[in-house]
């Protein structure tokens, strides 16, 4: 849960999009009469409460997309903690829904394995405009070569960075890089906040997953967050244990000290708190995280009350992972695809959707400001009280909509940076791992990964004896038939490339 | 002969008569159960299935034992099976004799309100859902910020790190186990105990009987039933664990796991990650052979010894 | 009698032992409702908050309208649920508790057998909504899984054959009762004291049941009160990380003022439960 709940973190609010070739471009369905009008359900994934006004924006989708590709949309909303498992009661019990989220807590890959998706390769192939917004990174959707998912966004480029409590660093005069790339650096911002006599510790380590972060010069092949499929190095096509490296050493050695050193919070891994709660609570002076479109400094600001800068530790990249978190697929009992595509076709062209989709009514639950794409909110409405906002990432293109405050114009115009091609793109995007052979070995290397991973990786315990321990557990588990499999299958991938 | 068969015809005819009112009360619930436990039934098929939520259950292909598999070819096998057994085998025990002792005081007390007191309180635990314990538990032992090491610091003790210690945990966990429900099983007793009615220790009182020969020799032959009955049904389960209890409680710290994991937490820790159906269907099918096993043997055994009490 | 007197001490002094253990976590959870998040992040619980706040109630009363609803839903199932439970329940114990009853150990195994083997999540499921079409109706969260079980049975029934001699029956079948009559003037009174266990302990299953209401209903405008304190508690993780409209949230706290709202109910209505349970004692049952 944890894990995925990293994933989640990674993209949240990375947008969606790219070029805009707005409505009424099929000519097969743009003049639908009354009679053809396809009522399409679609999943709103929320934060556990339905918005005031979701019905109001949902009879504005209306109004846009009926006369365009007749389609009459209806919301279902999903809270987040259901999201992995309703999809499969709703189709096991014939509840109509049609357009669903393919990522956050589950993956294309198992939805299809447990027959939830419809193959929609075809209707895909058939949109120029949904192959230009996604090329590059639809690979990462397809399932054995079929597409079964639609990036849900386009500005998938993330970039570790070290974001700090800039007010602290001020009063405290603290001396940052500006970029952190050794252990060096490490160490002369983690003596100084130390000597500094501020109460807050340097870093937190979450629980032990958040340490990965620090760690973005391989591939993890689409089990990111545990690396079980055995992960890739330098684009060098060689499939190794990950715990067995002697980068995970240095790394667990390295947390190791910084938790003898008291820099890190020593009881992070299981006080429940992420590092942002840390952060939010004045307990630590910083910490790692992916930073994105969704992720800027001003977001985390917003989320944790604090004035937060960042360093960055990596170059914007993009993986397959950060691809699949808010994709979009078609579920298997679904009786129209192809008008499912068309409205997907639709969200991501036409802006004036995007927006109501995005930020509601515009007067109602946003008001523009003049030369600006910064949106704010309408007198005497704030984040806690406004009717519509409630769910689970961003829709349409980011560069095509409006941001909300405290985002600047100024990041606005950064925003390409994180797209495709301009972010870097793992070498590795197409390929998906197939477990099925070794699915057993999987669980279990699974099982031995989570009893040993968070202890080691939060500094608790001794490195040298553990990690021994780690991969002799590991490799009773089956640690090696998954590498081989996996390596057996990216040679295979790589020769039809 | 002619008449022997009329004479079994009525005889019959008047042994329905008399069964059928008492059938027709059982028919409700009878349909319910039907309904409810043994119409889903063939879902058990799942275990043997690669599952697949568009073709349904009865489609879905088979796939043999795969699914059990991930149960028995690991290293965990052993340890989780036994953490299961041991911790039950534990709380059977705790239950019967502090849910009891706790129902014998409680029915000595005579004054209304203070009664009433005690037993609303002792029942507060058990309105707690498991993750509020936790938190709860969490205030107590936390590392850093819990009370007991808040109290230990106060007195220039050492802290203890009681989330990355193992020789804990089978404590904490009884008794977070026992504080929760001892509630729960004590109003069961009491409710049997305030059934028998005073005139059993009225008699022994004037006998000259102590309260303790009182206990020994009416109370506890009293509860025979029940405590057998618990105990059955609680045989019945020894192979299931309360997952909330053993997953939320030590906070799913992957240090504790040889002494914290359970069949239930390894099983929904790989559903979290595949969302396999076919797993967790496997695990369940074999918890629920094995603890057929062992109530048809435990009822066996309270058969010989006394058939009046054994359950079925 | 001095043994006696003695006795009652203990059993007032470990009584009072064992409420203090469960009162002090329950005093830690009201505490840590009114605690100030960021001291609880820094500093833990204490018995007495380092620095007050309402920040949780704060919170949960801007979704008070959602509440009030959640309440009455919830009040509604249990009410219902409660008294078919109890009667089912009794009704199908009683029959199982005739010694004599033709194919005995048939029904009394039938009934264990259900505690054992279960078709499991998927299965109930697809009969419920496909067969009975309960999904997205107050149905869903009042029959499956909680109408009644073995545990319960069991308990009823043992008490029956403990508690009710049948000689007393057949008294009243001789004087021209019949069996209904048996059962509803004369079982029933007797059996106070389990009806009044027995619905208690229903109650709180129904009051604090928030899975019915998860897999059967796609609308949350039958949510009950423990689906909406749920929500709260499984979202707000997700909440102060996705950051939703973007506040900061006073997760940790909002989830015990959250806890606390659900168990307030059952701590009002629990002492007149009791009351019933108490005249139960007090009518010294039965005569045996």
């Amino acid at each position: 849960m944890k894990k995925k709940l990293v994933a989640l973190l990674m993209t949240f609010g990375m947008t969606v999009g790219l070029i805009s070739g707005c409505g009424g471009n099929s000519d097969t369905q743009s003049k639908a009469g009354e009679d053809d009008v396809y009522h399409m359900v679609m999943q709103i994934t929320t934060y556990g409460f339905d918005d005031a006004d979701l019905g109001m924006v949902q009879d504005a989708v209306n109004e846009i997309t009926v006369p365009e590709i007749g389609v009459e949309v209806e919301f279902m909303t999903i809270p987040i903690m259901e999201q992995a498992t309703k999809l499969g009661l709703l189709v096991s019990s014939n509840t109509q829904i049609d357009l669903v989220c393919t990522g956050l807590l589950t993956t294309p890959t198992n939805l299809v394995a447990q027959g939830l998706l419809t193959d929609i390769t075809e209707y895909v192939e058939a949109s120029d405009e949904l192959m230009a917004l996604s090329e590059g990174i639809l690979d990462a959707c397809k399932v054995d070569g079929k597409i079964y998912a639609y990036p849900g966004a386009t500005a998938n480029g993330v970039q570790v960075t070290y974001f700090y409590d800039a007010d602290l660093a001020e009063q405290y005069n603290i001396q940052l890089p500006e970029r952190i790339t050794s252990e060096d650096d490490w160490n002369s911002i983690f003596s100084q906040v130390k000597e500094s006599g501020m109460e807050q510790y340097a870093i937190s380590l979450g629980d032990g997953v958040a340490a990965e972060y620090e760690w973005n010069d391989f591939d993890a092949l689409g089990d990111a967050g545990y690396n079980s499929y055995g992960v890739i190095f330098n684009e060098d096509d060689k499939v190794v244990n990950f715990y067995g490296t002697k980068e995970y050493a240095k790394k667990c050695e390295t947390h190791r000290k910084w938790y003898q050193e008291g820099y890190c919070v020593p009881d992070s891994s299981s006080n429940g708190y992420t590092t942002s709660d840390s952060m939010a609570n004045g307990q630590i002076f910083g910490f790692v995280s992916n930073g994105g479109v969704g992720m800027s400094s001003a977001y985390w600001s917003k989320i944790t009350g604090k004035n937060i800068a960042g360093i960055p530790m990596s170059d914007i990249t993009t993986t397959a992972d950060n691809v699949i978190n808010f994709s979009w697929g078609v579920s298997s009992t679904c009786e129209n695809p192809q008008k499912v595509v068309d409205f997907l076709e639709l969200l991501y062209t036409n802006v004036d959707l995007m927006n109501l989709m995005n930020y509601g009514i515009e007067g109602t639950h946003y008001v523009t400001n003049e030369g600006s794409k910064i949106i704010s909110y309408p007198d005497g409405v704030d984040a806690t009280t406004v009717g519509y906002g409630n769910f689970v990432g961003t829709y349409g293109d980011s560069s095509k909509i409006y941001q909300r405050e405290p985002l600047t114009d100024e990041f606005v115009e950064h925003i390409p940076d994180y797209m495709y091609p301009n972010a870097a793109t793992s070498k590795y995007i197409g390929f998906t791992f197939n477990s099925e052979k070794v699915s057993t070995q999987v669980e279990n290397v699974l099982a031995v990964i989570q009893e040993y991973a968070p202890a080691l990786e939060c500094g608790i315990v001794e490195p040298e004896e553990q990690i021994k321990a780690f991969n002799e557990a590991l490799e009773a588990a089956g640690m090696n038939d998954i590498i081989a499999e996996c390596q057996s299958q990216l040679d295979a991938w790589l020769a039809q490339q | 002969m002619e008449k022997k068969s009329i004479n079994q015809k009525t005889r019959s005819k008047r042994r329905f008569k008399r069964w059928l009112p008492v059938f027709v009360m059982g028919l409700p619930g009878f349909i319910y159960l039907f309904i409810n436990n043994y119409m889903p039934m063939y879902g058990l098929i799942v275990a043997f299935k690669k599952f697949n939520y568009k073709l349904g259950i009865t489609e879905s292909p088979w796939n043999g034992i795969e699914n059990f598999k991930f149960l028995f070819a690991n290293n965990d096998a052993w340890e989780i099976t036994r953490n299961t057994i041991l911790y039950n085998f534990v709380f059977i025990i705790l239950d019967c004799v502090c849910c009891i002792a706790l129902a014998i005081f409680l029915n000595e007390i005579r004054k209304k309100t203070t009664k009433k007191f005690y037993q609303t309180v002792i029942l507060l635990p058990y309105l707690m859902s498991m993750v509020v314990v936790s938190y709860l538990t969490y205030a107590f032992i936390g590392d850093r910020t819990g009370l007991i090491n808040g109290i230990l610091e106060f007195f220039g003790k050492e802290t203890i790190q009681f989330y990355s210690t193992k020789s804990y945990w089978p404590f904490i966990l009884v008794f977070v186990r026992m504080w929760r429900t001892i509630g729960y099983g004590t109003i069961i007793y009491l409710s049997t105990i305030v059934g028998f009615g005073d005139d059993y220790f009225e008699a022994a009182e004037l006998d000259g009987a102590t309260k303790w020969q009182q206990i020994r020799h009416i109370t506890i032959p009293l509860l025979k039933p029940t405590i057998i009955m618990l105990t059955t049904l609680s045989v019945g389960n020894i192979f299931r664990s309360d997952f909330g209890l053993f997953y939320q409680v030590p906070r799913n710290q992957g240090l504790l796991y040889d002494v914290t994991d359970t069949i239930d937490t390894y099983v929904f820790r790989a559903l979290m990650k595949n969302g396999n159906v076919g797993l967790s269907s496997a695990a369940a099918f074999y918890q629920s052979i094995i603890c057929f096993i062992t109530i048809l043997v435990f009822n066996g055994i309270i058969r010989k010894l006394s058939k009046e009490d054994s359950l079925f | 009698m001095k043994g006696h007197k003695k006795f009652l001490a203990l059993s007032h002094i470990v009584l009072i032992i064992v409420s203090v253990l469960a009162i002090l976590p329950f005093w830690l959870l009201i505490m840590a409702s009114f605690t100030d998040e960021s001291t609880a992040v820094n500093s833990g619980y204490r018995l007495i908050p380092k620095k007050w706040s309402l920040d949780a109630y704060r919170y949960l009363i801007e979704k008070w309208v959602l509440f009030g609803r959640g309440y009455l839903i919830t009040f509604f199932v249990t009410v219902v649920g409660v008294i078919v439970c109890v009667l089912i329940t009794l009704m199908f114990a009683y029959m199982l508790s005739k010694r004599d009853l033709p194919l005995r150990r048939f029904f009394n195994f039938y009934v264990i057998f259900t505690m054992l083997f279960n078709g499991g999540l998927v299965a109930t499921y697809i009969m419920y909504s496909n067969t009975f079409h309960i999904k997205n109706t107050l149905f869903a969260l009042i029959l499956p899984n909680l109408l009644t079980n073995a545990f319960y049975i069991t308990m009823v029934r043992n008490y029956f054959q403990n508690n009710i001699p049948e000689e007393l029956l057949e008294a009243a079948r001789i004087d021209g009762a019949n069996e209904y009559r048996v059962f509803f003037t004369l079982v029933m009174p007797l059996s106070k004291p389990i009806i009044a266990t027995l619905g208690l302990l229903v109650g709180v299953t129904y009051w604090n049941d928030w899975q019915n209401g998860m897999y059967y209903l796609d609308n949350a405008k039958l949510y009950g009160i423990q689906n909406i304190l749920n929500a709260i508690n499984e979202n707000t993780k997700y909440l102060m990380q996705g950051g939703g409209t973007g506040t900061v949230m006073p997760s940790e706290t909002v989830r015990m003022a959250a806890a606390m709202l659900g168990i307030i109910p059952i701590l009002v209505i629990y002492p007149f439960f009791q009351d019933y349970f108490v005249k139960g004692i007090t009518m010294g049952a039965v005569k045996g």
